[in-house]
């Protein structure tokens, strides 16, 4: 209800109450955006993109939809756009990568987690948008399949098949590396356990 | 049994610390640019618009309809009508368009007995006037 609220303060042009939506969700499109591009300086100027939109377009906004659905589909839109643009999936190399951004929190304490973690990581960056992005939502962002299917305007049997097939892909790269863990799919929920 | 999200692991960032600030400021600049480029557009609208009222008044009002030139006017060395300041209202052409069927008319000349002329010369003069 408060979003609505605000939404509806920002169409007429309040900027305090865009100032609110940007407190609420900016460190969590800037983190979905980071895990689309690969690239942090990418994803603050795609964030910011975003937020330019949910300004100018607020007047296109129908509260049929969760607020957060309408932005992650902005900002899916323009990863998509972007990763298009650059015509490549980023893969990005840790050992190499200097952390200049602010985490949130820290790692997995133990080692062997972090690791993990880690190759997690580049799985996640080395699958296709096409994957990435249904599974960054579904595991990650926690949307639900059906809202999922309403971020990106597909049929709710394509994403199905998007999240199978990119945790499938996760599944393998994990036990391709030193990780032989079991990967299993929560049926009941949808979540991936180990 | 041990049960938890791989991704859990997975560390998350925050966005940069002024990131409403830059977005504002951003914001302000998006929103005197579209005002710019709104007046822009409008101005352009408004001297097209202009133009194209401007040559409507000329060419009704002010720039006088040439009329029809006519070769037989020009090869007597007459000017045409415009030139003379004639008035194209005044010069109307009325086209008239009439279906003449000459079957018939041939058909007529067949039945008709033929008639033969026979010309002559009646004076010794030359005969400067008289045209056959």
């Amino acid at each position: 209800m408060r979003e609505q609220e605000l939404m509806s303060h920002i169409q007429k042009g309040d900027e305090m109450a865009f100032e609110e939506i940007m407190r609420m969700y900016k460190d969590k499109i800037v983190n979905f955006l980071w895990r689309l591009t690969g690239n942090y300086q990418t994803a603050v100027e795609l964030a910011q993109e975003t937020f330019m939109r949910v300004y100018f377009k607020a007047n296109k906004y129908r509260p049929v939809a969760p607020l957060s659905s309408w932005i992650y589909a902005i900002a899916s839109n323009l990863a998509k756009t972007e990763l298009k643009k650059a015509n490549r999936v980023p893969v990005v190399s840790l050992d190499n990568e200097v952390y200049h951004y602010p985490e949130q929190r820290a790692s997995w304490g133990n080692p062997e987690k972090l690791a993990m973690s880690k190759t997690l990581k580049k799985a996640l960056n080395s699958l296709h948008p096409r994957y990435r992005i249904p599974v960054v939502l579904k595991d990650i962002e926690g949307f639900s399949q059906e809202e999922i299917a309403q971020i990106l305007k597909k049929p709710l049997g394509t994403i199905k098949a998007r999240i199978s097939r990119g945790r499938n892909y996760l599944k393998k790269e994990l036990e391709d590396s030193s990780f032989r863990l079991p990967f299993n799919h929560n049926k009941e929920d949808g979540h991936a356990e180990i | 049994m041990q049960k938890y999200n791989p991704y859990e692991g997975l560390e998350r960032i925050k966005a940069p610390a002024h990131f409403e600030r830059d977005v504002l400021n951003l914001l302000h600049q998006r929103q005197k640019k579209r005002v710019r480029s709104r007046t822009l557009r409008l101005s352009f609208a408004g001297a097209m618009g202009a133009i194209a009222v401007v040559f409507i008044v000329l060419n009704l009002f002010i720039i006088p309809e040439k009329g029809t030139v006519e070769f037989s006017d020009l090869e007597r060395g007459i000017p045409p009508a415009f030139e003379r300041g004639v008035t194209s209202s005044a010069e109307q052409t009325i086209p008239i368009i009439e279906a003449v069927d000459y079957t018939e008319e041939i058909r007529r000349s067949r039945q008709d007995p033929p008639t033969i002329y026979i010309l002559e010369q009646c004076s010794d003069e030359t005969s400067r006037g008289i045209k056959y």
